[in-house]
């Protein structure tokens, strides 16, 4: 958490206690020694310094939530690629630093901000950062801050919420889970591939499609394992190396939508159908789809590849989720998922239907109040129908095979 | 002989020709048959019923080209409840297929199923695939059927212009997706349910979808088409603006800009330029208050288990509306037209049909309404004038 500027009494600190909270960001050097020493002094275990701890990186992000159309705004800010609201998550951001730096951890830093800052925003500033494996660091609004110093029940209430939110993930019940995904990207994320890259996870992350980072240094046949497609969208060609992988996973059944640069594909031309922008090849058991010109725009481009890869093989389906971002993962040996959602606007989502590929037999809802119920599910071919009673900002439900 | 489609051509070329108003609007059988769930053997029977009651299915489709609009309004991640699509405000799939089933065993040559879906360029399949439905089931239930997203320009180079005979009641003419076009029957599968604006919304207004957003639509182009089409039809609605420039623009400008004025005029011209040759309505299972989850009024789910079925849609559609316990006669100011022009009403007098049940020949049950939609309308309304009372 970092250390409000309001919060002069240094007896404020009690109000971490027994909380999920044990590292304070400190304005500096001065300040941090003097909290450490009022922790001590109170006998809380918390460490307090004007730095992260070295194993940690932080991500910048966005104050997550709704995004909300500014007068004359395009209806294309407000909705993402399915039509669904578009929504500011740091999801994406989280994945891609701990695909590049998979050893450390991520904190991500992002600043409350206005309109949201409704006690349902702070719980979904954690939750947003937390379902992807990441911590927020706690930051308070100044207002908030102010209130809660001077005890304004509401503000503590909405302190309280936050920290119960915290709780939930630090006392993680689901370890050993491992992201479930369709799609991967593959690129260096830097320099002249760093604009359509990211953008393409941000956009398939807003199109609630599970994708999975792939750094191109280091990757192997390993890291294809289970994906039905992969994007390569760099400016460059890929190395030797690298377009031998990735012909090997189109060889053995994947769809592989690279950019012009990948060159002519090779393979029995497809009929290109809705896609003429495309040339598309079977090759193996797999297909090549290349665009005939370069495409610039990294909207289109996730829009095309989501339909190039089709629906028929979505993980996930929503009907009525309204703003909600979606983690899949599952046990090593498949006979548990775990779905987290994260909702972004302040009303309960209600009526909330979710298709899981695969066949499970029960589903059971947590909440961050600690509650947890049987969902109601209906089989179908390959999947199963989730029917969600109203869930606040974050749910997390547990499928058994 | 003529085919429609060399009729089509023709009468796009005839522009401002008259249109040569018979003495009285055309009545043709209509058939209302029950039926109480989707499954396949349910459906394809009472199909099949249905269609030799009016006449046989082979007359309208052998060896033609069959276009076939279905309704999918809204978005596919809208459902009322956990209710499926197909139960509440889309056409059934299963019904779809089982048409199609038909349409195949009655010599169609190709059948393309057609429709304009929510904000989207991608086919119409991968739509389906969205609100879990199956396209392949559709697809395999004849030979040579296939989807067309009639959204934008789609497969064509450019699109087909239609000119309304006797020149529009809103709009002279329309340009189109060239699929309404290159159609020799048109069959609308329409859903039976009220409409915030148009009252009901039957085989007729499901035409209102024919229009592609790229020209039509919120994010059309002013000057000309978009690429891709975004947004609902809220220019038709309100009249804010025109369609992209490249289209026939409105007859009169100085018409009132509102929707209930709007809508079931140009639903009219839409059907003249393109007629309905097979209207089937779908009333298995559908929902009141609105024509989708999104109403303002409440809205709930029913089963009232009838399937509609004519040549005509005027007929249809009136014949629905009895079906549904409205007066088809009821003209502007009476339900289901408390705020709107009847379609029926201004498709009558624009010749295509009569909307007069005495003239109509009924095959099946008419003598109640399968399910009391007015009733409902009623009580809904009074339920929500005493709460604002309160």
């Amino acid at each position: 958490m970092r250390w409000p500027a309001a919060w002069k009494d240094p007896s404020l600190l009690d109000l971490l206690r027994d909380s999920p909270i044990n590292y304070l960001l400190a304005a500096n050097r001065d300040s941090a020694q003097r909290l450490t020493a009022e922790a001590a002094s109170r006998g809380l275990r918390i460490t307090v310094s004007p730095e992260p701890p070295a194993s940690v990186d932080v991500v910048k992000g966005d104050w997550p939530g709704t995004k909300v159309a500014a007068p004359g705004e395009s209806d294309r800010t407000v909705s993402g690629p399915t039509g669904e609201p578009w929504i500011d998550s740091n999801g994406w951001r989280v994945l891609l630093n701990q695909a590049l730096h998979p050893r450390r951890d991520t904190w991500v830093e992002a600043l409350p901000a206005e309109p949201r800052l409704y006690p349902e925003s702070y719980v979904a500033g954690v939750a947003d950062a937390a379902a992807h494996g990441a911590r927020w660091i706690v930051q308070l609004d100044a207002k908030l801050a102010s209130a809660i110093a001077a005890g304004n029940a509401a503000s503590l209430t909405t302190w309280n919420r936050l920290l119960s939110a915290a709780r939930f993930f630090a006392d993680w019940r689901w370890p050993g889970m491992r992201e479930l995904a369709l799609v991967g990207v593959v690129s260096d994320f830097t320099g002249a591939n760093e604009y359509m890259s990211q953008e393409a996870l941000n956009l398939l992350a807003r199109a609630n499609q599970q994708y999975r980072v792939l750094p191109a240094a280091g990757l192997s046949a390993t890291s294809l394992s289970d994906l039905k497609a992969v994007l390569y969208i760099d400016r460059s060609p890929p190395s030797a190396t690298l377009r031998t992988l990735l012909s090997n996973f189109v060889q053995q059944g994947g769809l592989l939508i690279a950019g012009v640069v990948w060159g002519a594909p090779t393979g029995a031309p497809e009929n290109a159908g809705y896609f003429p922008k495309y040339d598309i090849r079977q090759n193996g058991k797999g297909r090549i789809a290349i665009p005939h010109q370069a495409e610039d725009d990294p909207y289109v481009l996730v829009q095309d590849a989501m339909v190039l890869i089709s629906h028929r093989y979505d993980l996930l389906r929503f009907w009525n989720g309204g703003a909600v971002r979606a983690c899949l993962a599952s046990s090593p040996d498949r006979r548990k998922a775990l779905l987290q959602l994260v909702f972004y606007a302040n009303a309960r989502a209600g009526d909330a239907t979710i298709r899981v590929a695969g066949a499970y037999r029960t589903a059971r809802l947590f909440t961050l109040d600690g509650a947890a119920k049987d969902v109601p599910l209906l089989p179908e071919k390959g999947a199963v129908e989730l029917h969600l009673p109203a869930v606040a900002q974050y749910g997390a439900v547990e499928l058994d095979a | 002989m003529i085919t429609r489609r060399q009729w089509m051509h023709a009468a796009a070329g005839l522009a401002g020709a008259r249109l040569v108003r018979a003495a009285e609007p055309a009545a043709a059988t209509v058939a209302v048959t029950r039926c109480r769930t989707y499954s396949p053997n349910e459906v394809v029977a009472s199909l099949e019923k249905l269609f030799d009651q009016i006449g046989g299915l082979g007359r309208i489709v052998k060896n033609k080209t069959v276009g076939v609009k279905i309704n999918l309004t809204g978005a596919p991640t809208y459902r009322l409840g956990h209710l499926p699509l197909g139960e509440t405000h889309y056409t059934n799939p299963e019904l779809i297929g089982a048409a199609v089933h038909l349409m195949g065993k009655a010599g169609a040559r190709r059948i393309r199923i057609l429709e304009s879906p929510w904000s989207t360029a991608a086919p119409l399949e991968e739509y389906m695939l969205l609100a879990n439905w199956e396209p392949i089931d559709i697809l395999n239930a004849a030979p040579n059927v296939e989807f067309e997203n009639t959204n934008y320009l789609g497969r064509a180079k450019q699109y087909s212009r239609l000119m309304v005979p006797g020149g529009g009641l809103l709009f002279p003419g329309f340009d189109l997706n060239h699929s309404y076009v290159d159609c020799d029957a048109f069959v609308s599968m329409a859903k039976l349910k009220e409409h915030a604006v148009a009252g009901v919304t039957l085989s007729m207004k499901n035409c209102f979808g024919i229009t592609p957003a790229t020209i039509y639509g919120t994010g059309s182009g002013e000057q000309e088409p978009t690429a891709l089409p975004s947004g609902g039809r809220q220019i038709i609605h309100s009249g804010a603006r025109g369609p992209s420039k490249t289209a026939p623009q409105e007859n009169d400008p100085t018409t009132p800009r509102q929707a209930g004025y709007r809508v079931p005029r140009c639903v009219v011209d839409l059907v003249s330029v393109r007629p309905i040759d097979l209207a089937i309505v779908d009333g298995v299972k559908t929902m009141t208050g609105a024509e989708g989850p999104w109403g303002r009024e409440a809205v709930s789910a029913v089963n009232p288990g009838v399937i509609v079925a004519g040549t005509n849609p005027v007929n249809t559609d009136a014949v629905c509306m009895k079906v549904m316990g409205f007066d088809p006669r009821a003209e502007r100011g009476t339900p289901p037209f408390e705020n709107a022009d009847s379609i029926v009403a201004l498709a009558e007098k624009t010749g295509i049909g009569t909307r007069d049940l005495s003239r109509i020949e009924v095959v099946g049950l008419l003598k109640e309404p399968a399910f009391d939609f007015a009733v409902l309308r009623r009580q809904r309304r009074e339920k929500a004038a005493n709460r604002d009372l309160g």
